[in-house]
């Protein structure tokens, strides 16, 4: 694994067992984040972004199972694979927290209301870092004041209800933070906030990376947010990466269909432009039971019979650090693919009917 | 009531008690629409653009002030004083959709008897029960549900799909004047802009009046005519859209503005820090409800309430420094 | 494919009630408990018919006897399933009284015969039995088949069971509805109307909460003059019974109400014209109807036992009446329960549909809301 790379994740399949069949929300994911990076995984409700997150700290759901590779660079012992710890073991439980760390969507309900907001923070600090509690209590204050909590000493006493909720996404962000860790996941942290509040801690965040080299995976469907705090977008449909690049190239030239059909979807603020919202047609359909084909088949303006409802692309790069997941797109890489793909259906085709004939005879 | 007015809001209150403790939800509220507009109201948590909006269709009692109304036949009416009787007549000219696609759809009723139920409760007297069936099927296929499924219970339909169904059941009745009280807000983005469309393409079938309530600044400017923004219960400006959006008056619509992140990472935003949080509604600062957090503040604006007054023509705003302050807005190209 | 198409659609089209049947029936204790209910209430509904003898028959000389034992060979023979008559010995010197079957003639098993005259629903006159005994093979008409022996007068401790399993599995039954009723109208008003009405009603259940069960129980069973016909005291024991139950109902419906009362489909009828009425019976109460049926399933074990054992203590039902309670009083010493065992069977009547209702209402439980 590159040293310059803190986290990678090789062909992520996530797969639930049902009564009625199989549900696979993560299909084959692949991406990279390298060090400092703020790296943005961007889809709607039920694209498996979620679940790729909780993967890379074993936090799925028991009925959950994982397959592929997520190798964590550790800064003393090398390339480790998540995947391969126990999700219930030592080693992991040793990762989570300390090198890598996640906040959520809802602060009201991340925090037990049973507990001080400082008792909880310094559960992090007493578990990683020191068996002191008072030094752990001065890690946690010394955390919180950086992060703008004012009253640091006073509120570290407080109890959840006594917060509102910016300062307690401020108080779940120090809690990921006492132990500097080198990853952190951030899924939807935002969503629930007003949008001042919401201007502040994502301001917070970048400033809490510039100190600390830190990387952050950024979860969101907000296509504001990601163009805010992303230096490179992962956009994915179905399970499925279908593009990923810098920032500025996807929002300036999106080459996949489905992250075209985003763009236009979001009026830009600022714009005087009226016209129609350009929108996708139909929904996102059920990840159960899925055939081999491109999972945007169903919805896609470019679509190309025959292929695309009969083959999968991969992603390929049509761009340096610019990969894209589509047949149908005009550039060297994407026609390479096809043609290679058709040709592959073409030979299917015809040993299909070769068998077709041996039967007949 | 103005000329070309269908609605409007003349210093409406709403205040809400228990135990000694009152949280005045919504305060002095004053604003005009006209016939076929779409009116934007947007604000955070605690400004009481729902509360507004509920007031307004009378499913709460508001406490104090006016709606007044006018009727198809030219009457104007204030629609809170309305005895029970007219009420139940003009309920019908008042909508509203919901944000929740699941709870605002009862889940034991089939989609059928959920869009025609405003229609028996109306109309039980004048319509056959064939007639209703081909009301609903009509308005159902205009908001683009498969009419196919309209046996199904709504457990079989996406949030996007709930949505329409709640809009039809707030068609239905052919109402005037629709309010919207975050009807996108909990749809996926590309779902978003499909109900954002189909709104837009009913208001101008059916000639429609819209109360545009929602968080999200984006999709208010793209919707609306007019907007008002609100901060802890008070309208603190109400202008055309583009004048709000390209030079507003008051500091927290500047501040709101800057804050709204832009989907371009090429801009550069130089966001108008705002200090604090958003005060207790409970216990309201005094004077100007904004000056705490407000870069302008002045020692008047301490002490006393900033009058809501037309600074421009068309443009209200609520700030003792509006005439002098030159906010940032975004540059129109 | 077009199977799953199939059960997607059938999902789709399918009503609240549907869904819940359909969980219902994957779980399997539930399903064998209704099973067993199903069998104790037919035997409830025949328990004239499918019993050899009426409530009060009796014969002396079977007192305090032992279950009789079904044979099948008779010398040799195989004559079908048949029972001895019984002869009582009393011992001259030491006055012990034994019981001898006596061989020398069997008396056939037979099936649908003629027995004990009972009124079938009150007023048609029947005399068929599902089982009883024939003449004996020499002509002797004495013997009975008492199954599970007979109890301190003669009777038949089976007929008794059966028969009396009219009134202890009715009697809940009856009440638990009665409190349904009265649970959702007076939580219904207290819910949806809130304020004065909501306070008072919630301080009148609360304090009805605090009286022990069973002393209450007693106290307004004690209130019930002596004298009076077996119908009117059946009606009030199960008004005894329900008097409690609704407490734990209305507030379920309460809390329902309350919650529900505000949610968006609610607002939505509102605003749409229904009115009030409207609103509470077509949208609020089916809203709760799966948690309250599984509420009054789950009551009815309370009042089994409960009316179990006030009939034990005297306060309940009495003859000419009887109920499994009633059956029990003779288990009152030791001494009794040693020598005659078999007259602890009500009990093990008496666990079995208790188990039942609580496992057929787990089920339920689960079943229930099917939209979560």
């Amino acid at each position: 694994m590159d040293d310059s790379l803190i986290l990678q994740i090789k062909d992520l399949r996530v797969e639930i067992p049902m009564p009625e069949g199989t549900l696979t929300p993560v299909r084959g994911v692949n991406f990279e984040m390298r060090k400092g990076e703020t790296v943005g995984l961007v889809g709607e409700s039920g694209c498996g972004k979620s679940l790729t997150c909780k993967a890379v700290l074993g936090i799925n759901d028991k009925k959950c199972k994982v397959y592929g590779e997520i190798n964590y660079n550790h800064p003393t012992d090398g390339a480790q694979n998540l995947l391969a710890m126990n999700p219930r073991g030592k080693q992991i439980r040793s990762i989570r927290g300390k090198e890598i760390s996640m906040i959520f969507q809802e602060p009201m309900v991340a925090f037990s209301p049973l507990y001080t907001i400082g008792n909880q923070i310094s559960e992090a600090a007493l578990l990683h870092i020191t068996k002191n509690r008072q030094e752990a209590k001065e890690l946690s204050i010394a955390m919180m004041k950086k992060v703008g909590i004012a009253n640091a000493e006073k509120r570290y006493n407080q109890y959840p209800h006594e917060f509102s909720g910016g300062m307690l996404q401020r108080a779940m962000i120090t809690m990921a933070l006492v132990c500097h860790p080198k990853i952190l996941i951030a899924d939807e942290p935002t969503t629930a906030l007003d949008v001042t509040i919401q201007a502040q801690i994502l301001e917070l965040m970048k400033e809490m990376q510039k100190d600390s080299d830190m990387g952050i995976l950024f979860i969101t469907h907000d296509l504001g947010v990601v163009a805010r705090m992303c230096d490179r977008v992962n956009v994915m449909y179905l399970g499925k990466i279908v593009e990923s690049g810098p920032a500025a190239t996807i929002y300036a030239d999106p080459e996949h269909p489905y992250t075209n059909g985003l763009m236009h979807s979001v009026h830009k603020i600022g714009s005087r432009k009226k016209e129609r919202l350009f929108s996708i047609e139909g929904t996102v359909p059920l990840a159960m039971n899925l055939k081999t084909a491109c999972g945007f088949y169903e919805r896609c303006d470019h679509r190309i019979e025959g292929l695309c409802d009969q083959a999968d692309p991969e992603l390929v790069e049509v761009a340096p650090d610019h990969k894209v997941a589509c047949f149908a797109c005009d550039n060297e890489a994407c026609r390479a693919m096809r043609a290679k793909a058709e040709a592959m259906l073409k030979a299917q085709g015809q040993q299909g009917a070769s068998k077709e004939e041996k039967r007949h005879e | 009531m103005n000329k070309e007015s269908i609605l409007e809001v003349k210093k409406l209150h709403k205040r809400f008690t228990s135990k000694n403790i009152t949280v005045k939800a919504v305060t002095d509220v004053s604003f005009n629409v006209s016939e076929g507009e779409t009116i934007g109201i947007v604000g955070e948590s605690g400004c009481g653009k729902t509360t507004l909006g509920r007031c307004i269709v009378r499913a709460y009692q508001a406490s104090e002030g006016e709606v007044w109304y006018r009727t198809r036949d030219g009457k104007e009416l204030d629609f809170l004083k309305v005895d029970k009787k007219q009420m139940k007549a003009l309920r019908k000219d008042i909508q509203m959709i919901f944000q929740d696609p699941y709870s605002s759809l009862d889940p034991r009723m089939t989609v059928l008897d959920i869009i025609k139920e405003p229609l028996v409760a109306n109309y039980k007297k004048t319509m056959s029960d064939k007639e209703m069936n081909e009301k609903v099927i009509s308005i159902a296929s205009k908001v683009g549900l498969n009419t196919t499924y309209l046996k199904r219970y709504p457990h079989a339909f996406s949030g996007g799909q709930r949505q329409r169904i709640g809009i039809a059941r707030a068609l239905v009745v052919d109402p005037r004047i629709v309010i919207c009280d975050e009807a996108v807000s909990a749809l996926d983005v590309s779902v978003q802009a499909q109900v954002i469309n189909l709104l837009r393409d009913l208001q101008k079938e059916f000639h429609l009046t819209y109360l545009f309530i929602s968080h999200d600044l984006s999709v208010v400017e793209h919707i609306s005519n007019k907007v008002g923004v609100m901060y802890l219960g008070r309208m603190v400006e109400y202008a055309p859209t583009d004048a709000l959006f390209s030079k507003p008056l008051h500091p927290y619509t500047e501040a709101l503005l800057s804050a709204v992140p832009v989907p371009d990472p090429t801009v550069q935003i130089d966001r108008i820090p705002l200090k604090g949080e958003i005060p207790n509604p409970a216990n309201p600062p005094l004077g100007c409800y904004f000056h705490e957090r407000c870069s302008y503040c002045c020692e008047k604006c301490c002490s006393e309430v900033p009058a809501y007054i037309e600074a421009e023509p068309g443009h209200f705003v609520a700030c003792h420094r509006a005439a002098e302050l030159k906010l940032r807005g975004f540059e129109y190209k | 494919m077009a199977r799953r198409i199939k059960t997607q659609d059938d999902y789709y089209l399918a009503s609240q009630w549907q869904l819940m049947l359909r969980k219902l029936k994957k779980h399997r204790l539930a399903q064998i408990s209704f099973f067993v209910l199903a069998v104790l209430y037919i035997g409830a509904i025949f328990g004239d018919f499918i019993a050899p003898y009426g409530l009060e028959e009796f014969d002396a000389v079977y007192k305090d006897c032992a279950p009789t034992q079904v044979h099948y060979v008779f010398e040799g023979k195989n004559v079908g399933p048949y029972v001895f008559a019984i002869t009582k010995h009393i011992d001259k010197k030491t006055f012990k009284i034994t019981y001898e079957d006596d061989t020398t003639q069997y008396y056939p098993i037979k099936f649908f015969v003629h027995g004990t005259h009972y009124k079938v629903l009150g007023f048609i006159d029947c005399d068929w039995h599902l089982f009883g005994l024939g003449e004996g093979s020499n002509g002797g008409k004495d013997a009975k088949i008492f199954l599970f022996g007979a109890d301190n007068l003669g009777r038949d401790l089976f007929s008794r069971i059966l028969i009396g399993s009219q009134v202890s599995l009715s009697m809940p039954f009856v009440s638990a509805i009665i409190s349904l009723f009265l649970g959702v109208i007076i939580g219904a008003v207290s819910g949806y109307f809130g304020g004065a009405i909501d306070m008072v009603i919630q301080r009148i259940i609360e304090v009805l909460g605090a009286i022990p069960q069973i002393p209450l129980w007693m106290a307004l069973s004690a209130a019930i003059p002596p004298g009076v016909s077996t119908i009117r005291l059946y009606f009030y024991m199960t008004i005894i019974l329900s008097f409690i139950n609704w407490t734990g109902m209305a507030r379920i419906v309460r809390g329902k109400f309350l919650s529900s009362k505000n949610d968006d489909y609610v607002m939505a009828a509102r605003l749409a014209g229904v009115s009030t009425w409207s609103i509470i019976w077509k949208h609020l109460v089916p809203g709760f109807m799966s948690y309250l049926i599984v509420s009054v399933t789950r009551s009815i074990p309370s009042s089994v036992v409960g009316e179990t054992s006030m009939s034990y203590l005297g306060l309940g039902i009495r003859s000419p009446a009887t109920s499994w309670g009633v059956l029990l009083q003779e288990c009152s010493s030791i001494a009794v329960i040693a020598q005659h065992p078999n007259k602890l069977i009500p009990i093990i009547f008496v666990t079995i549909t208790v188990m039942a209702f609580n496992f057929f209402g787990d089920g339920l439980r689960d079943a229930a809301d099917p939209y979560k």
